[in-house]
């Protein structure tokens, strides 16, 4: 890692607060010039706020079909038309944000809390630990995903929700804990480290106190870049029929669905993937903001 | 991409036309259909799937019998109307008075195509082998003596099969079975074990057991033969040139075929495609001549409305009723084997009224016009049995098909004051075919919408869906059936009563009484004539003790090219292939 | 000597790989079998009739014994026979499919890279102006939709719109033809597999070009009088190579997922048309045969793709 915006009074371990604050002011200060990431974490924030909403509140409801006509196209009183059972779309667009948001989180939430001890304990230990890390790593890279997603959720029965989560996270692990393990190993060289050792510190308290907050920024930018993938990894399994179950309705399932009738009313699919894709692309570019605000090579 | 400087076939069509109207002086007669026979009869057309197998002995699948029909023969078959008619017999069998003997003489000039003459003991292997191998349809040959003791001999190698069938070993041979002029006869007589009035039906059934097979073939490769060109060897006026698997498939026509018509169409190729929206796709770019054929008429919905709202190629439409039934089972029986239990079984307090409730609080017009857009298929008012089946009860003779959602609420208030019986229930399906799970989000909300109900719906892989199914492990599921003959014994000797195997066994509701049974056995030995007005009584028993919710009868959906002649379908299957042409175009 | 390091790296890797698709079929065979369901299964079939069939072909034995018969058949390279085929051979089937299916997807691997390359570069030396916004929004699009839709949409465009645009005279063909397909046939599924990709590809490469371009070699290289072209492709391109080469590997087991979506929807004759189809059929034999195939080729890849980089990079040797 290039040189960190601090000064470098580092014999003694200076208190944590202080040197966090100098590294994440900084940091808001670049997010909050850049752009795009702002409108898209602004839009992010409003799609959390859909999705609470429809908990309570939908236009229509989203399982009761008939109520327009299906495949209608959009109208005045349903502005984005119905499905092929003549549901409301808009309705079950708003719902889907549910299901995206929650498995796109939930699975980042899943992979750090596997990836991130997993590698701070390899990297930090090195040894044995690393070597078996590693080829456990190897192992999976060399599973396709596909499969790994397959048997476990055909193995844990029924997809619910958390299944599909757990399933689609076991297969993404591994990038993290290499960030992490890759991390862990350059900062434990670090003098504060070294400080923090001999003042005698415990191996967890230097681990989670000294090493995991500066390793904090990749880790972030990498779970915010990961959402975007788990996504359509459940949009992929909706294709397959393995995704959420029926009726309650996932972009992708919707998608999926939608795909069949895409001569004749276009707008079935049209709706959930156009959701899919701005919510995508905000979060890529949220991901790319944060990158770059704490990337202390950055000139800006 | 394509370059088609064989696109000269737009501009050849544009020429032709021009030429045409110039030397017609203008004029009318542009773009009409020619009648003359193209010079490459080739049929092309895409199937969803391969085979599982093309060995009548051990054919199930619809597209397998599609394709076999033209393969092989049997003694009688169901003609393009589905009537039963000779086939490989002179004519129909002598039958004697008490019902029990069935004499057939068989053509002297049956072949097959690589030469071998059909004989009886052709006939008499063929059907014993049936047995034997103990494939889906063996019970077609059910009513033969001998059968019950064949059908459990355990086959561990096919080779050693294959020499006891042909030396006619008793251990493998039904002794109902014999050949009065002898083996190089033909002649074959068949003795029942008790008279059985479909056992006609049964046999005539197309591409399937009772189909003849030749064992010089067979022998060569008891396990493989039929993967191969050279032994798949029938009768039929078509044989498998070449099958490159999940890939394509192709058919010759028999040279000197010893049936009629004689085959115009020289050469069929089908093509495996997975996805139907995109085999429809090619269909009309025009690489195939036909769509929905060989057992896969469940074109998606959205496609079929597409073409159907098309002025052209609407013209190419085909919608055709199949016989083919939907409805919702419940389960009524809880015992030691089947476990799931639920609130409906026949045992339980008020369970009929429950079970009347949920049948009634389902609007089945409504669920044909949403769910198949009354194009795909057509409400179920009839009873079980489709329409246009003997047995059908007629169009709204069945009370379960009415939508009544005051008096499904007044009867669940009255079977289940307090809501506990029905809650936690589930209904099963199967995303096997396209309606299914539509069909199951439309019951869902008809429940909740009507009886004020949640019931979760749960995909099951088909395979496993079956077999759960049949072993009783469901509260509510999707249920349904094809009929494979046009009598109906097909329908209530395989879905219900004792002699089936319920309730605890091949038996999906459960259902059976000893009124049932009786009937039943009755029904079974009379001939047809008799025979239905006992089936009525049948489907009124299960009318009165609620064991079914009816949803609908399908309509299959089929795209066949103006150039394509003779082309077309009944309600069970296809037209036999020797009686397509390909018209010049 | 220099090649000694590299064979025993590449002989390492190979025992890894075969060790995977050992662990992999192994895992597969028993998780399959015990799947609840059964191969033969039809709503005609009665028990005793599919208790018969099971005892002809073997599956009424316990597991053990068939996975032992399994494993010896293996190390023969022979993956036993289909049971909703009945009776076909499958290692010859998938093998096949394997070749079809690496087909597509190096064609697709081709189309990513090269597309996403001159779309990064593009947008790196023109950085800041409506050719950078188009080409990376364009990118940017075309990764954050499911492939599934792209996959339709391109087969509309191009079998479908194309076709009655140019009255039949360019269109792409829907199918295909032999082993191997023809070039037009290969096309368009190939180009829709690998297109997600391309953006990912793109990015990178404009970022990584980016970096490059503000190095003090190429100033130098400008200063010297070299023409711009020359500049960009001999010293600057190598270089940004790198990084791209660092996602092949998850790139390839991206395409290989991809094509289960982009072979179904395109009705070509692959691993991925016979992925999902086994798994819902309970074909034991081919589920495992079709994971093999997998666990393989994605072993290959990968040991290719790390090959790759002592070409791009002088300082990696093994």
């Amino acid at each position: 890692m290039g040189g960190r915006p601090i000064a470098i009074t580092t014999f003694i371990a200076e208190p944590m607060a202080q040197r966090r604050a100098g590294l994440w002011t900084d940091a808001w200060r670049r997010l909050r010039r850049n752009r795009l990431a702002l409108v898209a974490a602004t839009y992010l924030l409003g799609l959390v706020g859909v999705a609470i909403l429809a908990v309570f509140w939908t236009p229509y409801s989203t399982t009761h079909q008939g109520i327009v006509l299906p495949y209608q196209g959009p109208t005045p009183a349903h502005p984005l038309g119905g499905d092929s059972l003549g549901r409301d779309i808009l309705s079950r667009l708003m719902e889907g944000a549910q299901i995206s948001l929650l498995v796109g989180v939930g699975t980042q939430v899943v992979v750090l809390a596997l990836g991130v001890p997993l590698g701070l304990l390899a990297g930090y230990f090195r040894s044995w630990l690393d070597a078996a890390l590693s080829l456990l790593i190897n192992i999976f890279y060399g599973v396709p995903d596909l499969l790994v997603a397959l048997i476990l959720i055909v193995l844990l029965g029924h997809s619910g929700l958390g299944q599909i989560i757990f399933a689609i996270a076991v297969t993404r692990w591994m990038d993290m804990a290499r960030l992490v393990r890759g991390q862990a190993m350059s900062l434990r060289e670090r003098e504060f480290v070294e400080a923090a050792r001999s003042c005698g510190s415990g191996t967890f308290k230097i681990l989670f106190r000294h090493l995991l907050p500066n390793a904090l920024g990749p880790i972030i930018v990498q779970a915010t870049l990961g959402i975007p993938q788990a996504i359509l990894f459940e949009a992929f399994l909706s294709f397959l029929g393995l995704g959420v179950q029926p009726p309650t309705p996932s972009w992708g399932s919707m998608a999926a669905d939608g795909v069949q009738a895409i001569r004749i009313s276009p707008h079935i699919v049209l709706a959930p993937t156009i959701a899919l894709s701005v919510t995508l692309m905000a979060f890529n570019f949220v991901g790319d903001g944060l990158r770059d605000a704490l990337d202390p090579r950055q000139r800006r | 991409m394509r370059f088609t400087w064989r696109l000269p076939r737009a501009f050849c069509v544009l020429g032709a036309t021009l030429l045409v109207a110039a030397a017609c002086g203008g004029g009318g007669g542009g773009g009409a259909q020619s009648q003359r026979l193209a010079s490459d009869q080739t049929l092309r057309f895409p199937i969803l799937g391969d085979f599982t197998t093309l060995d009548p002995g051990r054919l199930d699948a619809e597209t397998d019998a599609e394709v076999a029909q033209n393969l092989f023969d049997g003694l009688l078959k169901f003609d393009d109307n589905l009537k039963t008619v000779p086939d490989i017999a002179q004519s129909l069998p002598d039958v004697s008075p008490d019902g029990l003997t069935y004499t057939f003489h068989l053509r002297h000039d049956v072949k097959f195509w690589n030469g071998d003459p059909v004989t009886a003991k052709d006939v008499i292997y063929s059907w014993n082998r049936g047995a034997v191998l103990q494939g889906s349809y063996a019970t077609n040959l059910s009513a033969i003596e001998g059968y019950d003791k064949v059908s459990k001999y355990q086959v561990s190698d096919l080779g050693q099969l294959e020499t006891l069938l042909e030396n006619h070993d008793p251990a493998v041979s039904m002794s109902g079975l014999t050949a009065p002029d002898g083996m190089d006869g033909y002649t074959v007589q068949v003795k029942l074990s008790s008279p059985a009035g479909w056992f006609l039906s049964a046999i005539a059934m197309s591409g399937t057991t009772g189909n003849i097979v030749d064992y010089k073939a067979i022998r060569q490769d008891p396990n493989n033969w039929w993967q191969k060109p050279d032994l798949l060897v029938g009768t039929g006026p078509y044989r498998m040139t070449s099958h490159v698997v999940n890939q394509s498939v192709d058919f010759q026509a028999v040279d000197n075929w010893w049936g009629s018509p004689k085959p115009t169409v020289k050469h069929v190729h089908l093509d495996i495609i997975n996805d139907a929206s995109t085999a429809i796709a090619a269909y009309e770019q025009g690489k195939y001549d036909l769509m929905g054929f060989g057992g896969y008429s469940n074109l998606p919905l959205a496609d079929v409305l597409r073409i159907k709202n098309n002025p052209q190629e609407s013209k190419q439409l085909l919608l055709h009723p199949k016989s083919r039934s939907y409805w919702v089972t419940f389960n009524l029986v809880a015992d030691a084997k089947r476990k799931a239990k639920g609130p409906f079984t026949m045992d339980a307090p008020d369970s009929k009224d429950l079970r009347l409730a949920f049948d009634l609080a389902v609007d089945k017009k409504k669920l044909v016009s949403v769910v198949c857009q009354n194009v795909l298929c057509t409400p179920a008012t009839g009873g079980v049995l489709t329409k246009g089946l003997k047995g059908y009860l007629g169009d709204n003779q069945d009370p379960l098909s009415k939508f009544d959602p005051a008096q499904a609420r007044s009867l669940l208030k009255k079977a289940d004051p307090d809501g506990s019986k029905t809650r936690g229930l589930t209904y099963v399906y199967d995303p096997e075919n396209p309606l299914n799970k539509p069909t199951a989000e439309f019951l869902q909300d008809q429940w909740q919408t009507n009886l004020g109900v949640h019931v979760d719906i749960q995909p099951e892989a088909h395979k496993q869906f079956i077999p759960d199914r049949l072993a009783g492990n469901f509260v509510l599921s999707r249920d349904g059936w094809q009929a494979d003959y046009d009598h109906p014994q097909d329908w209530f000797d395989n879905l219900w009563g004792s002699k089936l195997g319920c309730p605890d066994a091949n038996c999906s509701s459960g259902y059976t009484t000893p009124a049932y049974d009786q009937l039943l056995k009755k029904a079974d030995s009379e001939p047809l004539s008799q025979a239905l007005s006992d089936y009525e009584k049948l489907s009124r028993m299960l009318i009165d003790d609620v064991v079914y919710i009816p949803l609908y009868y399908t309509v299959g959906a089929f795209l066949i090219k103006p150039y394509v002649k003779g082309a077309g379908t009944n309600s069970q299957f296809d037209y036999y292939w020797d009686g397509y042409q390909i018209l010049q175009h | 000597m220099r090649w000694r390091g590299t064979l025993l790296y590449i002989g390492q890797r190979l025992l890894l790989i075969v060790f995977t698709v050992l662990a992999v079929s192994s895992i597969v065979f028993i998780g399959i079998h015990r799947l609840p369901g059964s191969v033969f299964v039809s709503e005609r079939l009665r028990a005793s009739q599919m208790q018969a069939l099971l005892h002809q072909y073997g599956l009424d034995r316990p597991l053990w014994e068939q996975y032992r018969d399994f494993l010896l058949g293996l190390l023969h390279g022979d993956l036993g026979i289909s049971y909703v085929n009945q009776g076909v051979r499958i290692s010859p089937l998938v093998g096949r499919e394997a070749l079809v299916s690496a087909e597509v997807g190096a064609l697709a691997l081709l189309f990513t890279i090269g597309l996403g390359m001159l779309l990064g570069v593009l947008a790196a030396i023109r950085q800041n102006t409506w050719l950078d916004y188009l080409f990376t929004s364009t990118a940017v699009v075309g990764y954050s939709m499911p492939n599934f839709v792209v996959a339709t949409f391109l087969l509309l465009v191009f079998a479908v719109f194309l076709q009655r645009a140019t009255g039949g005279m360019l269109y792409y063909q829907i199918g295909w033809t032999g082993t191997f397909g023809s070039l037009g046939e290969i096309s368009i599924p190939a180009f829709a597999l690998g297109f997600p990709y391309a953006s990912v590809v793109a990015r990178l490469t404009r970022a990584s070009m980016l970096e490059v371009i503000r190095q003090d070699y190429i100033r130098t290289a400008r200063a010297k009088g070299l023409p711009e072209q020359l500049v960009i492709v001999r010293h600057a391109l190598r270089n940004a190579l790198i990084p791209v080469i660092t996602i092949l590997g998850p790139l390839v087991i991206g395409i290989l997922t991809g094509s289960v979506v982009i072979e179904n929807i395109f009705g070509i004759p692959g691993l991925g048309k016979e992925f999902v189809q086994s798994i819902l059929n309970r074909d034991y034999n081919i589920v495992v045969g079709v994971f093999t195939m997998y666990a393989a080729l994605v072993g290959i890849a990968n040991l290719l793709v790390d090959l790759l980089y002592p070409l791009v990079d002088p300082r990696i040797r093994y």
